[in-house]
Protein backbone atom coordinates (compact mmCIF):
# COMPACT_ATOMS: atom_id res chain seq x y z
CA UNK A 1 0.00 0.00 0.00
CA UNK A 2 2.39 2.36 1.09
CA UNK A 3 4.36 1.78 -2.45
CA UNK A 4 1.23 1.80 -4.12
CA UNK A 5 0.69 5.96 -2.51
CA UNK A 6 4.71 6.75 -3.17
CA UNK A 7 4.15 6.05 -6.78
CA UNK A 8 1.06 8.21 -7.35
CA UNK A 9 1.82 11.05 -8.88
CA UNK A 10 -0.60 14.57 -8.83
CA UNK A 11 -2.01 15.83 -12.05
CA UNK A 12 -0.36 19.54 -10.96
CA UNK A 13 0.57 22.14 -14.12
CA UNK A 14 4.03 22.24 -15.76
CA UNK A 15 5.63 24.68 -14.59
CA UNK A 16 8.87 26.15 -15.94
CA UNK A 17 10.85 28.74 -14.16
CA UNK A 18 13.79 30.14 -16.25
CA UNK A 19 17.25 30.37 -14.34
CA UNK A 20 18.79 33.48 -15.27
CA UNK A 21 21.43 33.27 -18.04
CA UNK A 22 24.62 33.84 -16.12
CA UNK A 23 27.10 33.15 -18.43
CA UNK A 24 25.62 35.90 -21.51
CA UNK A 25 28.06 37.12 -23.07
CA UNK A 26 29.09 40.61 -23.80
CA UNK A 27 28.27 41.50 -27.11
CA UNK A 28 30.45 41.43 -30.05
CA UNK A 29 29.79 44.65 -31.42
CA UNK A 30 30.74 48.28 -31.94
CA UNK A 31 28.64 50.41 -29.59
CA UNK A 32 26.92 52.94 -30.94
CA UNK A 33 27.18 56.69 -29.87
CA UNK A 34 24.03 56.62 -27.78
CA UNK A 35 22.63 57.44 -24.27
CA UNK A 36 19.96 55.79 -23.96
CA UNK A 37 17.05 54.99 -20.69
CA UNK A 38 15.53 51.85 -20.49
CA UNK A 39 12.19 51.42 -18.37
CA UNK A 40 11.10 48.04 -17.59
CA UNK A 41 7.75 47.45 -16.18
CA UNK A 42 6.69 45.43 -13.26
CA UNK A 43 4.76 43.20 -16.08
CA UNK A 44 8.30 42.84 -18.29
CA UNK A 45 10.62 41.84 -15.39
CA UNK A 46 7.97 39.10 -14.08
CA UNK A 47 6.43 37.67 -16.84
CA UNK A 48 4.56 34.74 -16.53
CA UNK A 49 2.70 32.59 -19.69
CA UNK A 50 0.16 30.66 -18.61
CA UNK A 51 -2.57 28.10 -20.88
CA UNK A 52 -4.62 25.67 -19.94
CA UNK A 53 -5.06 22.42 -22.45
CA UNK A 54 -6.46 19.02 -22.54
CA UNK A 55 -4.47 16.96 -20.70
CA UNK A 56 -4.31 14.52 -23.73
CA UNK A 57 -2.03 17.50 -25.67
CA UNK A 58 0.19 19.00 -22.92
CA UNK A 59 -2.15 19.85 -19.48
CA UNK A 60 -1.46 23.36 -17.50
CA UNK A 61 1.94 24.98 -18.04
CA UNK A 62 3.12 27.94 -16.40
CA UNK A 63 6.16 29.40 -17.98
CA UNK A 64 7.99 32.28 -16.51
CA UNK A 65 10.35 34.53 -18.45
CA UNK A 66 10.42 37.55 -16.84
CA UNK A 67 13.48 37.58 -14.66
CA UNK A 68 16.12 36.02 -17.38
CA UNK A 69 14.34 38.63 -20.07
CA UNK A 70 15.58 41.71 -18.12
CA UNK A 71 18.63 40.43 -17.53
CA UNK A 72 19.24 39.54 -21.64
CA UNK A 73 17.84 43.32 -22.07
CA UNK A 74 19.67 44.67 -19.81
CA UNK A 75 23.17 42.98 -21.20
CA UNK A 76 22.48 43.31 -24.52
CA UNK A 77 21.53 46.83 -24.12
CA UNK A 78 24.41 47.78 -22.05
CA UNK A 79 26.86 46.45 -24.60
CA UNK A 80 25.28 48.49 -28.07
CA UNK A 81 24.97 51.43 -26.35
CA UNK A 82 27.89 53.86 -25.49
CA UNK A 83 25.95 54.34 -22.21
CA UNK A 84 23.00 52.49 -21.01
CA UNK A 85 20.91 53.55 -17.77
CA UNK A 86 17.95 51.74 -16.65
CA UNK A 87 15.29 53.71 -14.73
CA UNK A 88 12.96 52.89 -11.98
CA UNK A 89 10.24 55.35 -13.37
CA UNK A 90 9.44 56.52 -16.60
CA UNK A 91 9.49 60.23 -14.36
CA UNK A 92 13.32 59.41 -13.34
CA UNK A 93 15.71 62.07 -14.20
CA UNK A 94 16.74 61.53 -18.14
CA UNK A 95 19.57 64.11 -18.35
CA UNK A 96 21.81 63.09 -20.57
CA UNK A 97 19.92 61.18 -22.48
CA UNK A 98 18.77 60.84 -25.76
CA UNK A 99 16.07 58.45 -25.82
CA UNK A 100 14.14 55.86 -23.48
CA UNK A 101 13.18 52.42 -24.79
CA UNK A 102 10.13 50.87 -23.26
CA UNK A 103 10.32 46.86 -23.87
CA UNK A 104 6.88 45.20 -23.40
CA UNK A 105 5.96 41.52 -24.33
CA UNK A 106 2.92 41.41 -26.98
CA UNK A 107 2.66 37.74 -27.90
CA UNK A 108 4.26 34.26 -26.84
CA UNK A 109 3.71 30.89 -28.02
CA UNK A 110 4.53 27.74 -27.08
CA UNK A 111 4.64 24.39 -29.04
CA UNK A 112 4.58 20.70 -28.46
CA UNK A 113 5.73 17.65 -30.38
CA UNK A 114 1.92 17.07 -30.46
CA UNK A 115 0.96 20.28 -31.83
CA UNK A 116 3.59 20.42 -34.44
CA UNK A 117 3.84 16.91 -35.67
CA UNK A 118 7.89 17.18 -35.53
CA UNK A 119 10.13 16.12 -32.51
CA UNK A 120 10.77 19.68 -31.64
CA UNK A 121 9.66 21.86 -28.57
CA UNK A 122 9.41 25.39 -29.69
CA UNK A 123 8.97 28.91 -27.87
CA UNK A 124 8.27 32.10 -29.75
CA UNK A 125 8.09 35.46 -28.38
CA UNK A 126 6.76 38.74 -29.77
CA UNK A 127 8.29 42.25 -28.28
CA UNK A 128 7.65 45.45 -29.07
CA UNK A 129 10.44 48.28 -28.16
CA UNK A 130 8.62 51.43 -27.83
CA UNK A 131 11.49 54.31 -28.12
CA UNK A 132 10.59 57.90 -26.72
CA UNK A 133 12.20 60.88 -26.72
CA UNK A 134 13.35 62.29 -23.42
CA UNK A 135 9.76 64.15 -22.71
CA UNK A 136 8.29 60.92 -23.01
CA UNK A 137 6.71 61.22 -26.78
CA UNK A 138 6.88 57.99 -28.50
CA UNK A 139 8.98 58.46 -31.92
CA UNK A 140 8.33 55.50 -32.62
CA UNK A 141 7.92 51.82 -31.86
CA UNK A 142 9.90 48.49 -33.42
CA UNK A 143 8.47 44.69 -33.02
CA UNK A 144 10.79 42.21 -33.22
CA UNK A 145 10.65 38.01 -32.59
CA UNK A 146 12.69 35.44 -30.57
CA UNK A 147 12.37 31.97 -31.26
CA UNK A 148 14.41 28.32 -29.52
CA UNK A 149 13.47 24.76 -30.44
CA UNK A 150 15.44 21.92 -28.79
CA UNK A 151 14.96 18.28 -30.31
CA UNK A 152 12.60 15.91 -28.01
CA UNK A 153 15.66 13.21 -27.80
CA UNK A 154 18.30 15.27 -25.89
CA UNK A 155 15.83 15.47 -23.23
CA UNK A 156 14.47 13.73 -20.37
CA UNK A 157 11.12 16.07 -19.65
CA UNK A 158 9.04 18.32 -21.38
CA UNK A 159 9.81 21.26 -19.14
CA UNK A 160 13.19 20.28 -19.22
CA UNK A 161 12.38 20.98 -23.59
CA UNK A 162 10.56 23.71 -22.76
CA UNK A 163 13.05 25.33 -20.71
CA UNK A 164 16.23 24.42 -23.09
CA UNK A 165 14.03 26.06 -26.13
CA UNK A 166 13.17 29.10 -23.95
CA UNK A 167 16.93 29.83 -22.96
CA UNK A 168 17.75 29.43 -26.64
CA UNK A 169 14.50 31.87 -27.37
CA UNK A 170 16.50 34.37 -24.90
CA UNK A 171 19.65 34.02 -26.70
CA UNK A 172 17.88 34.50 -29.52
CA UNK A 173 16.27 37.83 -28.54
CA UNK A 174 19.90 39.45 -28.10
CA UNK A 175 20.44 38.20 -31.77
CA UNK A 176 17.39 39.72 -32.72
CA UNK A 177 18.15 43.24 -31.32
CA UNK A 178 21.67 43.19 -32.45
CA UNK A 179 20.69 41.95 -35.93
CA UNK A 180 17.53 44.88 -35.90
CA UNK A 181 19.84 47.92 -35.22
CA UNK A 182 22.61 46.15 -37.87
CA UNK A 183 19.82 46.54 -40.58
CA UNK A 184 17.00 49.59 -39.65
CA UNK A 185 18.15 52.89 -40.30
CA UNK A 186 15.27 54.37 -38.30
CA UNK A 187 15.90 52.55 -35.59
CA UNK A 188 19.15 54.10 -34.84
CA UNK A 189 18.11 57.61 -35.92
CA UNK A 190 14.79 56.94 -33.28
CA UNK A 191 17.39 56.61 -30.69
CA UNK A 192 19.56 59.01 -32.16
CA UNK A 193 22.32 56.79 -32.49
CA UNK A 194 23.30 57.93 -36.48
CA UNK A 195 20.86 60.36 -38.42
CA UNK A 196 19.12 58.14 -41.53
CA UNK A 197 21.22 58.74 -44.86
CA UNK A 198 19.84 59.55 -47.72
CA UNK A 199 19.71 56.61 -50.48
CA UNK A 200 22.20 57.55 -52.73
CA UNK A 201 20.82 58.66 -56.03
CA UNK A 202 20.80 55.90 -59.13
CA UNK A 203 22.79 57.09 -61.80
CA UNK A 204 20.69 57.75 -64.82
CA UNK A 205 20.95 54.67 -67.63
CA UNK A 206 24.04 55.49 -70.63
CA UNK A 207 22.32 57.31 -73.09
CA UNK A 208 22.69 56.28 -76.76
CA UNK A 209 25.02 57.65 -78.94
CA UNK A 210 22.76 59.21 -81.18
CA UNK A 211 21.45 61.19 -77.95
CA UNK A 212 17.94 59.19 -78.13
CA UNK A 213 17.75 58.11 -74.65
CA UNK A 214 18.87 54.78 -72.78
CA UNK A 215 20.65 52.13 -74.47
CA UNK A 216 17.65 48.94 -74.05
CA UNK B 1 23.50 -18.66 -12.80
CA UNK B 2 26.89 -17.27 -14.79
CA UNK B 3 25.85 -18.97 -17.92
CA UNK B 4 22.60 -16.63 -17.81
CA UNK B 5 24.78 -13.30 -17.09
CA UNK B 6 27.40 -14.34 -19.98
CA UNK B 7 24.01 -14.55 -21.95
CA UNK B 8 22.69 -10.91 -21.18
CA UNK B 9 26.23 -9.61 -21.76
CA UNK B 10 26.53 -11.16 -25.18
CA UNK B 11 22.90 -10.17 -26.10
CA UNK B 12 22.84 -6.52 -24.73
CA UNK B 13 26.28 -6.30 -27.37
CA UNK B 14 24.73 -7.16 -30.14
CA UNK B 15 24.57 -4.48 -32.78
CA UNK B 16 22.83 -4.28 -35.99
CA UNK B 17 24.06 -4.06 -39.66
CA UNK B 18 25.02 -0.33 -40.67
CA UNK B 19 25.93 1.01 -43.83
CA UNK B 20 27.45 4.42 -44.56
CA UNK B 21 28.56 6.16 -47.63
CA UNK B 22 31.23 8.93 -47.47
CA UNK B 23 32.15 11.78 -50.16
CA UNK B 24 34.82 13.71 -50.16
CA UNK B 25 35.50 17.01 -52.20
CA UNK B 26 38.39 18.97 -51.53
CA UNK B 27 40.16 22.07 -53.40
CA UNK B 28 43.30 22.29 -50.80
CA UNK B 29 45.06 20.69 -47.68
CA UNK B 30 44.40 22.33 -44.20
CA UNK B 31 47.32 23.62 -42.20
CA UNK B 32 46.25 24.19 -38.77
CA UNK B 33 49.61 25.57 -36.78
CA UNK B 34 49.58 24.59 -32.75
CA UNK B 35 48.31 27.56 -31.49
CA UNK B 36 45.56 27.89 -33.89
CA UNK B 37 41.92 26.60 -32.96
CA UNK B 38 39.19 25.25 -35.34
CA UNK B 39 35.46 25.19 -34.49
CA UNK B 40 33.25 23.02 -35.24
CA UNK B 41 29.57 24.01 -35.31
CA UNK B 42 26.01 22.58 -36.32
CA UNK B 43 23.73 24.36 -38.96
CA UNK B 44 20.28 25.11 -36.89
CA UNK B 45 18.66 27.49 -38.91
CA UNK B 46 16.27 24.75 -40.82
CA UNK B 47 12.70 24.67 -39.51
CA UNK B 48 12.07 20.84 -39.84
CA UNK B 49 15.29 19.68 -37.67
CA UNK B 50 18.72 20.72 -36.25
CA UNK B 51 21.94 18.92 -36.54
CA UNK B 52 22.38 17.07 -33.10
CA UNK B 53 24.83 18.70 -30.58
CA UNK B 54 25.71 15.38 -29.92
CA UNK B 55 26.56 14.21 -32.84
CA UNK B 56 29.05 18.02 -33.20
CA UNK B 57 30.65 16.70 -29.92
CA UNK B 58 31.07 13.41 -31.62
CA UNK B 59 32.87 14.85 -34.37
CA UNK B 60 34.63 17.04 -32.28
CA UNK B 61 36.00 14.44 -29.97
CA UNK B 62 37.12 12.43 -33.48
CA UNK B 63 38.88 15.57 -34.73
CA UNK B 64 41.11 16.42 -31.80
CA UNK B 65 42.55 13.20 -31.87
CA UNK B 66 44.81 13.88 -34.35
CA UNK B 67 46.06 16.67 -31.65
CA UNK B 68 44.49 19.65 -33.09
CA UNK B 69 42.79 22.28 -30.97
CA UNK B 70 39.38 22.24 -31.30
CA UNK B 71 36.81 25.10 -30.08
CA UNK B 72 33.32 23.73 -29.11
CA UNK B 73 30.04 25.17 -29.84
CA UNK B 74 28.95 27.17 -26.94
CA UNK B 75 32.73 28.40 -26.69
CA UNK B 76 32.60 29.86 -29.98
CA UNK B 77 28.96 31.00 -29.73
CA UNK B 78 29.41 32.72 -26.29
CA UNK B 79 32.84 34.10 -27.82
CA UNK B 80 31.27 35.55 -30.94
CA UNK B 81 27.69 36.69 -29.58
CA UNK B 82 25.26 36.95 -30.82
CA UNK B 83 26.96 36.26 -34.52
CA UNK B 84 26.59 32.78 -34.11
CA UNK B 85 22.86 31.93 -33.39
CA UNK B 86 20.46 30.03 -35.36
CA UNK B 87 19.27 33.87 -36.68
CA UNK B 88 22.80 35.73 -37.16
CA UNK B 89 25.21 32.68 -38.22
CA UNK B 90 26.77 33.12 -41.59
CA UNK B 91 25.28 30.98 -44.08
CA UNK B 92 28.01 31.93 -46.75
CA UNK B 93 31.60 32.96 -46.67
CA UNK B 94 30.53 36.26 -48.16
CA UNK B 95 28.34 37.48 -44.96
CA UNK B 96 31.14 36.05 -42.60
CA UNK B 97 33.55 38.54 -44.87
CA UNK B 98 31.09 41.49 -43.92
CA UNK B 99 31.06 40.34 -40.44
CA UNK B 100 35.00 40.91 -40.17
CA UNK B 101 34.36 44.79 -41.15
CA UNK B 102 33.22 45.05 -37.46
CA UNK B 103 36.59 45.72 -35.67
CA UNK B 104 35.53 43.96 -32.50
CA UNK B 105 34.30 40.81 -34.26
CA UNK B 106 37.61 40.56 -36.10
CA UNK B 107 39.46 41.51 -33.21
CA UNK B 108 37.68 38.03 -31.29
CA UNK B 109 38.52 36.32 -34.28
CA UNK B 110 42.62 36.70 -34.33
CA UNK B 111 42.46 36.90 -30.25
CA UNK B 112 40.72 33.19 -30.72
CA UNK B 113 43.56 32.32 -33.23
CA UNK B 114 40.92 30.90 -34.89
CA UNK B 115 41.88 29.47 -38.51
CA UNK B 116 38.56 27.12 -39.54
CA UNK B 117 35.20 26.64 -39.19
CA UNK B 118 33.68 23.34 -39.98
CA UNK B 119 29.98 23.23 -40.80
CA UNK B 120 27.77 20.33 -40.16
CA UNK B 121 24.57 20.43 -41.49
CA UNK B 122 22.07 17.38 -41.16
CA UNK B 123 20.62 14.93 -38.92
CA UNK B 124 19.42 11.04 -38.28
CA UNK B 125 15.84 10.32 -38.39
CA UNK B 126 13.39 7.21 -38.42
CA UNK B 127 12.32 6.58 -41.66
CA UNK B 128 9.95 3.41 -41.12
CA UNK B 129 9.20 0.89 -37.96
CA UNK B 130 7.10 -1.78 -38.00
CA UNK B 131 5.94 -4.32 -35.13
CA UNK B 132 4.88 -3.77 -31.67
CA UNK B 133 6.18 -5.04 -28.14
CA UNK B 134 3.56 -5.75 -25.63
CA UNK B 135 4.57 -5.81 -21.60
CA UNK B 136 2.58 -6.85 -18.92
CA UNK B 137 3.07 -7.15 -15.32
CA UNK B 138 1.05 -9.26 -13.06
CA UNK B 139 1.04 -10.75 -9.27
CA UNK B 140 3.47 -13.96 -10.74
CA UNK B 141 6.02 -11.58 -12.76
CA UNK B 142 6.34 -9.45 -15.38
CA UNK B 143 7.15 -10.14 -19.49
CA UNK B 144 7.09 -8.57 -22.55
CA UNK B 145 6.65 -10.26 -25.88
CA UNK B 146 6.36 -9.19 -29.66
CA UNK B 147 9.08 -8.24 -32.12
CA UNK B 148 9.61 -4.34 -33.05
CA UNK B 149 11.69 -3.04 -36.13
CA UNK B 150 12.72 0.72 -37.51
CA UNK B 151 14.84 1.91 -40.12
CA UNK B 152 17.27 4.96 -39.27
CA UNK B 153 19.17 7.04 -42.18
CA UNK B 154 21.50 9.41 -41.28
CA UNK B 155 22.80 12.62 -43.54
CA UNK B 156 25.28 15.20 -43.25
CA UNK B 157 27.54 17.17 -44.63
CA UNK B 158 30.64 18.95 -42.85
CA UNK B 159 31.76 22.20 -45.23
CA UNK B 160 35.38 23.48 -44.08
CA UNK B 161 36.20 27.59 -44.35
CA UNK B 162 39.55 28.59 -44.44
CA UNK B 163 38.89 31.73 -42.29
CA UNK B 164 42.70 33.59 -43.45
CA UNK B 165 41.94 32.71 -47.14
CA UNK B 166 37.79 33.20 -46.86
CA UNK B 167 37.58 30.29 -49.19
CA UNK B 168 35.50 26.74 -48.74
CA UNK B 169 38.42 24.18 -48.82
CA UNK B 170 36.31 21.12 -48.28
CA UNK B 171 32.98 19.76 -48.55
CA UNK B 172 32.45 15.95 -46.95
CA UNK B 173 29.23 14.26 -46.75
CA UNK B 174 28.03 11.12 -45.00
CA UNK B 175 25.13 8.65 -45.71
CA UNK B 176 24.33 6.02 -43.43
CA UNK B 177 21.35 3.50 -43.09
CA UNK B 178 20.59 0.83 -40.77
CA UNK B 179 17.73 -1.65 -39.27
CA UNK B 180 17.46 -2.37 -35.84
CA UNK B 181 15.80 -4.98 -34.39
CA UNK B 182 13.76 -5.62 -30.81
CA UNK B 183 12.45 -8.79 -30.21
CA UNK B 184 10.80 -9.78 -26.88
CA UNK B 185 10.67 -13.34 -25.39
CA UNK B 186 10.03 -12.10 -21.36
CA UNK B 187 12.99 -9.70 -22.06
CA UNK B 188 13.39 -7.58 -24.68
CA UNK B 189 16.74 -8.05 -26.52
CA UNK B 190 17.29 -4.68 -28.13
CA UNK B 191 19.77 -5.01 -31.29
CA UNK B 192 20.45 -1.45 -32.41
CA UNK B 193 21.99 -0.17 -35.86
CA UNK B 194 24.60 2.51 -34.64
CA UNK B 195 24.04 4.50 -38.01
CA UNK B 196 24.43 8.20 -35.84
CA UNK B 197 28.05 6.80 -34.81
CA UNK B 198 28.83 5.25 -38.02
CA UNK B 199 28.15 8.56 -39.79
CA UNK B 200 30.24 10.66 -36.93
CA UNK B 201 32.96 7.77 -37.36
CA UNK B 202 33.17 8.45 -41.29
CA UNK B 203 32.71 12.16 -41.02
CA UNK B 204 35.26 12.26 -38.15
CA UNK B 205 37.91 9.88 -40.29
CA UNK B 206 37.90 12.19 -43.26
CA UNK B 207 38.12 14.85 -41.70
CA UNK B 208 41.13 13.43 -39.57
CA UNK B 209 42.91 13.15 -42.70
CA UNK B 210 42.10 16.55 -43.58
CA UNK B 211 43.55 18.34 -40.74
CA UNK B 212 46.46 15.90 -39.88
CA UNK B 213 49.48 17.65 -39.87
CA UNK B 214 51.77 16.63 -42.91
Amino acid sequence: MLLIVTLLTGCGPNVVNLKNLQTLPKPVVSPLDAHVGIFYDEEFKQYTYSEKRDVAIGGEWIITIGPTQHTVFNSILGGIFSEMRELETLDADVTGLDAIVVPKVVDFQFALPTDNRVNIFEIWVKYQLSIRDTSGEELGSWPFTAYGKTPTAMLTSSEQAIHAAALIAMRDAGASLVSGLERDPRLREWLGAEPMQPKPRRRPPPRRPDGEGPRP
Amino acid sequence: MKALILLCVLLSSLTACTTTQIDEERSQSASVAAHEVIAILGRRHNANYETEPDFISCIGRGVSKTGVNVLSELELMNALYPWFEPRTAPLKLRRLEKLMQIPEFSAKIQELDLAYIVWVDGSTETVDSAGSVSCAVGPGGAGCIGFGTWQDDSTYEATVWDIRDMKTIATVSAEAEGTSYMPAVIVPIPIIARVQAAACDGLSTQLQGLFANP
